[in-house]
């Protein structure tokens, strides 16, 4: 069957954007849930500043991610935070200061570890299931 | 079709080249905070396809040269440090440049005003965006994962939500503009018909 072109300019249109949706859906599915807890679990947590250490513990947070906890960290102990947002499609939060220390200063950046394990994605989708330390640190990037 | 208006056809392939350099660089920084979502692929097969290899290559290095010029002066990646910032930047421009030389592969004289290429440079858009991720992921666990303890398989698996995003980001930029690029690109010249002469059958 032979369409104008512009039938088939709209048809390949719907098509790139139904293909670009689902791609997009897909990639949410990949994205780490934390699960809605129905009792509080135990995290502890460590944070190495410029000169400062910070720690804190819960042994009943519903906060469950590195993220979350964090902020439980800060509001219970009254240090300041900085993060921002990375957009959607796959929004992430970068903490960007911790206590005044803000990203770059000396050369030193914030990261976390998890159980001693290196947290490879952002602290919001990095989950927690209770009994984890976490630690942050102030570091150069060959001090990780 | 309608007819092309005949100022169009003044673009040089130089012209169109600027053009695609401003589209991927004003593409990456403008959309630096979305994750896998970025013009600078596109505009590198599309130079592939419209220009040739040559032009894809000045084309991809002008765009990653400039915008990781200005990310890295704005402080991104800082994190990672030198080594790592120097050895990912070898993954992404090659990554890149293979897929400019992909594009050039698709074909200039193939490459028409007309929803046939576009459809044409969407699919190709997918082989090149899926070899980019995999030599890009390669080259985050040479440099960066790898060092901090992660296997292989962990990063590749990591990799999966991007890159279904990065494919979403190159059907959608490649075709739209693809066919911007492919109506402002001069057709190709039309060779005169020779004289018909006298003869006998």
């Amino acid at each position: 069957m032979l369409l104008p072109e512009r039938v088939k300019a709209a048809v390949f249109a719907g098509l790139i954007v139904l293909s670009a949706v689902g791609l997009i859906l897909a990639a949410q599915t990949f994205r780490p849930q934390p699960p809605a807890l129905t009792a509080g679990i135990p995290v502890s947590m460590q944070i190495e500043g410029a000169g400062w250490v910070i720690t804190y513990s819960s042994n009943d947070t519903r906060n469950n991610t590195v993220h979350l906890f964090l902020l439980e960290a800060a509001h219970t102990l009254h240090f300041g935070l900085v993060w921002s947002n990375w957009s959607a499609p796959y929004s992430a939060v970068f903490i960007e200061g911790i206590n005044g220390s803000i990203n770059g200063e000396g050369g030193r950046w914030w990261v976390f570890w998890v159980n001693g394990t290196y947290g490879s994605t952002a602290a919001d989708l990095t989950v927690l299931h209770g009994g984890e330390a976490i630690l942050w640190r102030f570091t150069t990037p060959e001090g990780g | 079709m309608a007819a092309r208006n005949p100022a169009f056809r003044k673009f040089t392939k130089l012209d169109l080249a600027f053009l695609l350099i401003l589209l991927g660089v004003g593409g990456r920084l403008v959309l630096l905070r979305v994750a896998n979502v970025e013009t600078v692929l596109a505009a590198s097969m599309l130079a592939g396809a419209f220009l040739g290899w040559r032009y894809s290559l000045l084309v991809t290095l002008a765009v990653m040269g400039v915008s990781d010029a200005v990310i890295y002066a704005l402080g991104y990646g800082g994190e990672l440090g030198l080594p790592a910032i120097l050895g990912i930047t070898a993954f992404t421009w090659s990554g890149m440049v293979f897929a400019g030389l992909i594009g050039s592969v698709t074909g200039r004289r193939r490459v028409l005003f007309t929803t046939r290429s576009m459809a044409l440079l969407a699919t190709v858009s997918i082989p090149a965006t899926l070899l980019f991720d995999v030599w890009t992921a390669f080259g985050d666990w040479v440099f960066i994962a790898g060092p901090r303890g992660l296997s292989l398989a962990t990063v590749y698996y990591m990799q999966i939500p991007f890159t279904l995003i990065h494919l979403a980001s190159s059907i959608v930029f490649v075709p739209l503009f693809g066919s911007i690029f492919s109506y402002l690109t001069p057709a190709p010249s039309v060779l005169p018909m020779p004289e018909p002469t006298d003869g006998e059958d």
